[in-house]
């Protein structure tokens, strides 16, 4: 009987070893080092900008004024993720935007046709993280309606994938 | 009362009030303060807090139903009778820090050590007083009384282990009331603690034959009742079915196959990926519960679906829980029960509640980050498994700890794995393996007194 039992035991210890072994492999080298993620970050994460959201029809886009903006990005899963952010961007109605500065990453800007830039980040576990983007306008864009806002770029839609 | 007569007559039993007993009697009166005045504080805290009352939810708990509810009777019966949201919350954070005193003294009583009586106390109360045990206080839910009275029943039956007097007995079985009666799951797990009490009571030298007689018949019939009242719930069977079936099993193309052969219909499957792709005003298993084609199905035998796929994979059944990425292409644990165990039960949004903000981080016992989670996970385990190594010399109580450490391992892995087989579909998986991972903490520290315990006798010798 006591040697039935101190096999029960060995084999509980046994089986929470390797258990043991597997977790902390699994959490340190497979997800910590070589940074792969339980969860996808385009689930995950996502982007704010400091302007309201505007629509036609569904679909969204926003207006950046000329100047000094902030793009939030909020982390909401308790991974941490290296991600590319891509934003679809288009001038202002005057065309006269120059270029944008994302970061430390600059793109010239053409008149009357959209292009996608993008920016590399690094997002902590439930964490947020701001990005710059400075938009250079040769002169001013206020419009005769009302609208009291200098225009900058309008950003036509938004995607983060992994890097 | 009853607990209170048990610390004193465990202090006071009438063999030799010596320096041990005195200095032991000291460090449980710390114990006590220490815990008094944490809840005070957590009473003080909760005193501003907006209860959280989940629409969908929350109502049922109100609705006081012995029997044929669709929540178990003790639970329904406490919240309709105090009836104040915010009173339950101070109910629940009382209760709590009653539980986390009670866990704390019965571990001090074991230990001899200043040292490890300290270290002890401090993790107690570190893993109660954590984020993630004081914010389910918030919630109108079962959430909260569940750990609480786990917590209970874990510190009695630790008590037991010195003596088992028929108080202590008394007590066991009271707390296996009190938890069978908060969860459904519970009606069935409280199983394993009551079989163990049986036992106890009939193993003791401590009380008579009628007394044990009477007890044992009590045991019995708590024991009848509560399974009783868990086949009677009308749970959400018809819906776990469903959301099993769609978000885990789906998955691998063998149980895929098999799923079709038992006539599971595929627009149901279409359902389940539209209503999780897009918010259509309905959650994913609830559009799939609605559908005319699975309630014939479900109707039709579907309802044994589970049991009957349990029964035909019994690497599904005994593996899939603690290592389900050997199934999958990919290697992944967020599926299993450790994924539960490392991250708990505080998610973004609940970390947005005035209460979460308020209370400290504890990073000793929950990691921010899920990796770091699964490490944790891992030394806690490492911990237990050493702990069950064999000492030179071990005394009666440290073979007495160490049989115990190995019961509420089959205690809490059962739990844990009933939990998992009948629910804990990925979105839910953390609340459902909340007391797993709470009670594999309690045994990783009382695992780790017996360690330092044997490392201190063994160092003197």
């Amino acid at each position: 009987m006591a040697n039935i039992y101190k096999i029960a035991r060995l084999v509980i210890f046994l089986i929470l070893t390797s258990m043991s072994l597997a977790l902390f492999s699994y959490g340190t080298f497979y997800l910590k080092l070589f940074k792969h993620t339980e969860v996808r970050i385009e689930d995950s994460v996502v982007a704010r900008f400091d302007v309201p959201t505007e629509y036609v029809g569904k679909d969204s886009f926003w207006w950046l004024p000329t100047g000094k903006s902030k793009i939030k990005l909020m982390n909401f899963s308790n991974s941490s993720f290296q991600g590319v952010l891509h934003l679809k961007i288009t001038n202002n109605p005057c065309q006269n935007s120059k270029s944008v500065k994302l970061e430390d990453r600059v793109f010239r800007i053409p008149n009357e046709e959209e292009i996608e830039i993008s920016q590399n980040f690094e997002i902590k576990p439930l964490g947020q993280k701001s990005l710059e983007l400075i938009i250079d306008n040769n002169e001013d864009c206020l419009l005769s309606n009302g609208d009291s806002r200098n225009f900058g770029i309008r950003i036509d839609g938004w995607k983060i994938d992994e890097h | 009362m009853v607990i209170l007569g048990i610390l004193e007559s465990e202090l006071t039993d009438g063999k030799l009030m010596n320096i041990r007993n005195v200095s032991s009697k000291s460090t449980i009166n710390l114990t006590i303060s220490i815990g008094l005045a944490l809840t005070l504080f957590r009473l003080f805290q909760v005193r501003n807090i907006e209860p959280i009352f989940g629409p969908y939810d929350a109502p049922s708990y109100f609705n006081f139903v012995f029997s044929g509810g669709i929540r178990m009777p003790l639970i329904t019966f406490i919240f309709s009778t105090i009836e104040n949201h915010f009173a339950i919350v101070v109910f629940q954070t009382f209760v709590s820090g009653i539980g986390w005193i009670l866990l704390c003294a019965s571990i001090v009583r074991l230990n001899k050590n200043i040292f490890v009586n300290f270290l002890s106390i401090t993790l107690i109360y570190f893993l109660g007083y954590s984020k993630q045990v004081v914010y389910l206080d918030s919630g109108i839910d079962a959430e909260s009384l569940n750990i609480s009275f786990l917590v209970i029943l874990l510190s009695a039956l630790i008590f037991s282990l010195k003596r088992s007097t028929t108080s202590i007995q008394v007590f066991i079985l009271l707390s296996c009331i009190l938890f069978a009666g908060v969860k459904s799951i519970n009606g069935v797990t409280v199983l394993i603690p009551l079989m163990y009490l049986l036992v106890k009571i009939w193993r003791s030298n401590e009380s008579n034959l009628i007394t044990k007689k009477i007890l044992s018949a009590l045991t019995i019939l708590t024991s009848l009742l509560s399974v009783y009242l868990f086949s009677q719930i009308q749970n959400t069977k018809l819906y776990n079915t469903s959301a099993l079936i769609n978000s885990r099993l789906w998955d691998v193309p063998d149980w895929k196959e098999y799923i079709i052969e038992q006539g599971f219909p595929v627009q149901a499957r279409s359902t389940f990926l539209r209503f999780t792709n897009q918010n259509l005003g309905s959650a994913p298993d609830a559009a799939v519960g609605n559908q005319p084609d699975y309630i014939k199905w479900y109707q039709a035998g579907g309802s044994n679906f589970l049991l009957k796929f349990m029964l035909t994979h019994p690497g599904y059944t005994f593996l899939g829980p603690v290592v389900y990425p050997v199934f999958t292409k990919e290697l992944n644990f967020e599926n299993t029960i450790w994924r539960g165990a490392a991250d708990g039960i505080l998610y973004f949004e609940s970390r947005q509640h005035q209460l979460a903000k308020i209370w400290p981080e504890n990073y000793i016992f929950w990691a921010k980050d899920r990796s770091t989670g699964y490490v944790q996970v891992s030394i806690f385990v490492l911990i237990i498994a050493i702990s069950l190594l064999a000492f030179r010399n071990p005394t009666k109580l440290e073979l007495s700890l160490r049989n115990l450490i190995i019961f509420l391992l089959f205690f809490t892995f059962s739990m844990s794995y009933f939990a998992w087989w009948f629910g804990s579909t990925p979105s839910d998986l953390g609340r459902h393996q909340f007391p797993f991972a709470v009670s594999l903490r309690v045994i990783s520290i009382l695992s780790l007194t017996l360690l330092l315990n044997n490392l201190i006798k063994l160092k003197r010798s």
